[in-house]
This record gives structure tokens, C-alpha cells and sequence, in this order.
């Protein structure tokens, strides 16, 4: 294999991190960006992943510990903020979420 | 080309394309059925790269508890309105950040590939295991972690208070 065994994972994690970030950037569905910010945090976690292992140091799998337990808590207070919307206004697009607009 | 090159391809094309098919449908339920085998695959990526026991915990927490929840907020807003959505919002917005993307993307891979071949050791033995991830997590990030789990309750106590409100109701309502 030509390639050197890092490549393959950092190159994922940044196509993962960009696919997230569009994701956010360009749906409408808040749930569905909500899932691209959860593939961001995963695809940063992947890149400590590899860094970890080229470097023998265990701190990095300990920081995608860390990585977890904050996506975790960011699904659950974001995904609460989105049902309680959903009850207000009956849906979760993003661009009809106008009402703090001046 | 070895086992462990044939697996970092298979679960890296893999995961791309299944998050690439998956933030694209319209149907967030199917997202997040596309999402869960995206995790799965970044699973196989981390036992690959030795990280055994996070390769356990990525499925049970990405894909098993994180992505259980997507799916039961997906029960509470009503996925077939949402199938109603067009998928996208931002006509030239979203053409610019798909070029702005995929320029970073195509520079990262000219970057990763010019660096030079580290040839990493063999891990030394037990790399990844439990008994090493736990020794470093309760020794040297003792109070990171404490500190982490201040943070999951001030989450749950936060979900519930924004969640349980009544529809429409006023501050400190009972909860529903």
C-alpha cells in the first residue's frame, strides 16, 4: 500500500467534518443539521483517534471520551430545544425561525 | 495490500458514503438510519487504528443511545410534515459552501498526502484496552472527568426544564 496508514483516517475525518458542516450550513430540517453537528463532533474525535496512535500517547482516546459525553449532551439539550419548538410552531425549519430577527 | 490497509479503505469509503447519502435525504428518520451505519463504520475505523475499547463505546453510545434519541425526537415532531420540507434552504449560499468545501476538502488532501509517511511503531501491547484508557482517564484526567459529569446533569436538568413545558404555556408550567 502505497499510502501511510494516517492518511486514510485524517483524509475521512475531514471529508466526515465537511459533510457536517454543510450539512448544518444547508438544511432546512433543524433535526438533520443537528445530525451534522453530531458527524462533526465524531469526525474530530477520529482525527484524535489517529493522532493518538501515530504518537502512542493514550490521551488522545481519553479526549474522544470526552468527545462522546459532550455530543451526548449536546443531542440531548438540542434536541429538546427542537421538540419544544416543533410544539409551537409545528415544524423545525430553520429559515422560518424569524422571530428574534429585528 | 495488507488486512489492516483493506479495512482502513472498506470502513473510510464507507463511512463518506453512507453520512454523504444520509445528509441528504429528506426523510430525517432515514438520516438517521443512513447516520447510525456512518457511526458504525468510524467503529471499524477506531478498532483499526487500535482503539479497541472506544470501538465498543462508539457503538453503544453513538449509535446505540445518541441516534435512539434522534429517532424518538423524530416520533415528536412529526417526520411526515418534515417530509414536506425542501431539503434545502439558501439557494447561492448553498453553492458557495459546497465550492468552499470541497476546496478545503481537495486542500487537506494535498496537505495529509505531502506529510511525511510516519511509519508509526506497533502499538505496544494493550494499547487501547480498557485496563490502559481506564488508567489514564481515572489518573491523569481525574478531574476533566468529574468535571464532565457536572456537565451531563446540568444537560439533563436543561433538556427536561426546555423539553416538559406545556405547549404554549407560561414560565413554570408543570411539566407535561
Amino acid at each position: 500500500m502505497s499510502e501511510p496508514l494516517q492518511s486514510i483516517g485524517l483524509i475521512v475525518a475531514v471529508a466526515l467534518f465537511v459533510l457536517g458542516g454543510l450539512a448544518f450550513l444547508t438544511r432546512r430540517s433543524a433535526l438533520v443539521a443537528l445530525l451534522g453537528v453530531e458527524l462533526m463532533a465524531n469526525a474530530a474525535g477520529l482525527a484524535f483517534l489517529v493522532f493518538s496512535r501515530l504518537s502512542g500517547d493514550l490521551g488522545g482516546h481519553v479526549f474522544y471520551l470526552f468527545i462522546m459525553a459532550v455530543a451526548a449532551a449536546e443531542a440531548a439539550v438540542g434536541l429538546a430545544l427542537i421538540v419544544a419548538y416543533s410544539r409551537l410552531r409545528k415544524t423545525t425549519a430553520l429559515d422560518e425561525a424569524t422571530t428574534l430577527q429585528g | 495490500m495488507t488486512a489492516l490497509g483493506a479495512a482502513l479503505w472498506i470502513f473510510g469509503a464507507g463511512a463518506a458514503a453512507t453520512a454523504a447519502v444520509g445528509l441528504t435525504r429528506r426523510n430525517p428518520m432515514v438520516a438517521v438510519v443512513w447516520l447510525m451505519l456512518t457511526f458504525g463504520c468510524i467503529a471499524g475505523l477506531a478498532a483499526a487504528y487500535d482503539a479497541h475499547l472506544v470501538a465498543v463505546l462508539q457503538i453503544l453510545v453513538y449509535a446505540g443511545a445518541i441516534m435512539s434519541l434522534f429517532v424518538l425526537a423524530v416520533f415528536l415532531v412529526d417526520a411526515r410534515r418534515e417530509e414536506m420540507l425542501e431539503a434545502f434552504r439558501g439557494g447561492p449560499a448553498r453553492l458557495l459552501a459546497g465550492v468552499a468545501g470541497a476546496v478545503a476538502l481537495w486542500r487537506w488532501i494535498g496537505r495529509v498526502r505531502a506529510f511525511p509517511a510516519l511509519a508509526p511503531a506497533p502499538a505496544p501491547a494493550g494499547f487501547g484496552s480498557p485496563a490502559a484508557v481506564g488508567r489514564t482517564l481515572f489518573v491523569d484526567y481525574a478531574l476533566p472527568f468529574e468535571v464532565l459529569s457536572l456537565l451531563l446533569v446540568v444537560a439533563i436538568v436543561g433538556a427536561v426544564l426546555v423539553a416538559g413545558r406545556p405547549a404554549g404555556g407560561g414560565r413554570g408550567g408543570k411539566p407535561s
